[in-house]
């Protein structure tokens, strides 16, 4: 008890470092990968025109499988139509997979295409998704939205926050 | 925040403080680990060489002016982390700092390629690239800005409450940034 009283500050230094140290390792075993997904809807004549970007390694790691070509469409047509999904005005509409293509310049890029009919004013659009985040924690979804000049917003939707209405004015 | 702007703001500031993609944090650690709180005007003469360095090539490779090689600069960045760790130890922060401002900004340079990646993985297939690279970036150099001030919060606390010297505070901070970016070099070498 005496030695502790005697030398409290070198005691107090070595509990700092230790708290940082452990600190730091912990840190050291965080994985160091973004995940990041992106809608992109605009207002077209007869319909949301949806251009969607995906990071093809963070769709196998959600569906469990590796995706060949061939394959591709029909999995993840089946998968973003369970976890996608928009409400225009206060009514669900119905989403339709068009198709996809590979980026030009990354090859673990996919763009895929989407269309919700809809003509009129949009005043209000929900955005439901859990798209990725379902098993990938970290997964951000950003979604940019674009009915005319006026009415044009973005947001990201999380594991925590899978819902996001905007309000054109 | 629901503009875009606001969105690539917020998305610039959460790069650079997220807890899973450390290094950039790490990175300014080494950096400001050999000043003291004194040493302020030199810490802002060291910080905005960082910043022209990364947004110079942040916004060439955004603008595909030039290409990145990824794996390189995953690898590139630890091992920029660890000389400015082991720098760290040679640095006297009475004198003065010309070498130092020089590797910050060089080091800059190969950070901005890092970000550039995340950033190329931010936009859409018709997005416009300027005002989202503009806020991103001013999202980054506050994320910076706030990473510093943590880090002087926290040599602060352990200098007034626990009396760490400073030179002791030093030696620590640059041994766990040099120990952390000598394993993340290792595990980031692209042959």
């Amino acid at each position: 008890m005496q030695t502790s009283f005697r030398k409290p500050r070198r005691r107090n230094s070595w509990c700092i470092a230790a708290f940082l140290g452990i600190g730091l390792f912990f840190l050291a075993l965080s994985p160091h990968k973004f995940y990041v997904s992106l809608f992109e809807i605009n207002q077209g004549e007869e319909s949301l025109e949806i251009t969607l970007k995906t990071f093809v390694d963070d769709l196998e790691m959600a569906l469990g499988e590796k995706l060949e070509a061939s394959s591709f469409d029909s999995l993840h047509e089946k998968y973003l139509l369970n976890h996608f999904s928009l409400r225009v005005n206060g009514q669900p509409l119905q989403v339709s997979f068009l198709g996809s293509e590979m980026d030009e310049n990354d090859l673990m890029v996919r763009w895929t295409y989407i269309e919700v009919p809809f003509r009129g004013r949009v005043n209000s659009l929900e955005v439901e998704t859990n798209y990725l985040t379902d098993v990938l924690p970290d997964q951000v979804n950003i979604i940019q939205f674009k009915a005319d000049s006026e009415c044009a917003f973005s947001d990201m939707l999380t594991k925590d926050k899978i819902l996001k209405k905007f309000n054109c004015p | 925040m629901t503009s875009g702007a606001g969105l690539y703001f917020e998305l610039g500031l959460k790069h650079l403080t997220d807890l899973g993609a450390y290094d950039h944090m790490l990175f300014l650690l080494a950096l400001v680990a050999p000043y003291r709180l004194k040493d302020w005007k030199k810490l802002i003469v060291l910080a905005t060489a960082f910043t022209l360095g990364h947004s110079l090539t942040l916004a060439l490779a955004a603008l595909k002016i030039i290409p990145v090689q990824t794996q390189w600069i995953e690898f590139f960045i630890p091992v920029s982390i660890l000389i400015s760790a082991l720098a760290a130890l040679f640095i006297k922060p009475g004198g003065k700092p010309t070498f130092h401002y020089v590797l910050a900004l060089v080091f800059g340079l190969i950070h901005g390629m890092g970000f550039s990646s995340f950033f190329a993985a931010l936009l859409g297939k018709a997005s416009n690239v300027v005002s989202p690279l503009l806020f991103f970036n001013l999202g980054i150099e506050l994320g910076q800005i706030l990473v510093i001030l943590l880090i002087f919060g926290l040599y602060f606390l352990a200098h007034k409450l626990f009396s760490v010297q400073h030179r002791h505070w030093t030696l620590f901070v640059s041994g766990a940034a040099t120990g952390l970016a000598l394993v993340m070099s290792l595990e980031n070498y692209p042959l």
